[in-house]
């Protein structure tokens, strides 16, 4: 196979396309078999099949030439490198993709505190922010006394400058504050639940200045 | 016989296309069909087969795939729509240019 191999390795070191170089001379190899085997059917020596193969082929350097001006270096690693920056730019798009949907679905799921309810109602609110739409769905009063409301915020599309810091909302108990957040998803929800003092005068404020006042005593009329 | 280096060039692609309109096939095939029906009249270097499949290949002419048979990997080409309708053009020419040479030819 030392004949072979040797024009094997002429031809493929001449590729400049080096990228290439191991399909071309992989194919270049299976001819090489096929036709050292007929010649050996027809009665050659192992030896002599091989030299014969090889002089069949044809001059290395000739072939090499031609293959460069199809495997063409520049436009080679164009395409090689044009190939890898796509995936680069596609793994990102995947993963954002993939998280979106996660936090999506993550979002309609139902919306009820970890902690035991001593009572809930619907506050059914919603407030329209630069950044966020904001649904205030319910409030709770657990039983170790903390409140809790839960929300479905939905990220305005037409808000370009976007950021991981945006809180669209916070929530200032009758003492000043406990915040309250969300990130950038397109859908987020949760349930946030907070210590207070007292039911009555429970102040939200949000990111453009709105406030809303809720009322979390157990003798509102709205009470479910 | 020998020929003319440009005469098997120019017609190279249009008997590569019309072998492989046939079926799909690996290079080493593909010269052994060559050879055999043109009675050992092409007589060309093996290798040069290589650079005129990649040429049709990057043209989108013909398309490559590995396929294993009897324990043997080797590289197949068959025929794309596009290479479908280059032979056709191609052999019209053949025709048009061949007639022609041969009313010139019948002159003596």
């Amino acid at each position: 196979m030392n004949e072979v191999n040797r024009y094997l390795d002429e031809v493929s070191s001449r590729i400049k396309f080096f990228y290439d170089r191991k399909s071309i001379r992989q194919e270049l190899f299976e001819h090489l078999l096929d036709s050292i085997d007929d010649l050996m059917n027809e009665g050659m020596s192992k030896e002599q099949a091989e030299k014969q193969a090889v002089m069949q082929m044809g001059n290395a350097k000739q072939i090499a030439q031609e293959l460069n001006q199809i495997h063409h270096p520049i436009l080679g690693w164009i395409w090689w490198i044009s190939n890898k920056v796509m995936i680069l730019i596609l793994i990102p798009l995947v993963l954002t993709i993939i998280v979106q949907a996660g936090t999506t679905v993550y979002s309609l799921r139902s919306l009820e505190p970890y902690d035991k309810i001593a009572y809930s109602f619907k506050i059914n609110e919603k407030v329209t922010l630069p950044t966020h739409t904001v649904f205030l769905h319910q409030g709770f009063v657990l039983e170790n006394g903390d409140i809790a409301i839960s929300y479905r915020a939905f990220r305005n599309l037409l808000y370009s400058r976007s950021g991981w810091s945006i809180i669209p909302f916070s929530i200032i108990d009758s003492h000043g504050g406990s915040s309250f957040t969300t990130n950038s998803f397109l859908i987020t929800a949760g349930v946030k639940q907070f210590h207070v003092d007292d039911y009555e005068d429970i102040i939200l404020e949000f990111c453009d200045g709105q406030i809303l006042s809720l009322n979390f005593a157990e003798d509102q009329s709205w009470n479910e | 016989m020998q020929f003319d280096k440009g005469l098997i060039a120019g017609s190279a692609s249009l008997l590569v296309l019309n072998l492989l309109k046939e079926k799909e096939c690996y290079g080493y095939e593909l010269i052994k069909t060559l050879k055999d029906r043109s009675n050992d009249t092409f007589d060309f270097k093996e290798g040069t087969l290589y650079p005129i499949l990649h040429r049709l290949e990057s043209d989108l002419m013909i398309e490559s795939f590995s396929k294993t048979v009897n324990g043997r990997t080797r590289k197949y080409y068959r025929i794309t729509q596009k290479g479908l309708k280059q032979l056709q053009e191609e052999k019209q020419q053949w025709e048009n240019f061949s007639s022609a040479i041969n009313q010139v030819l019948a002159y003596e």
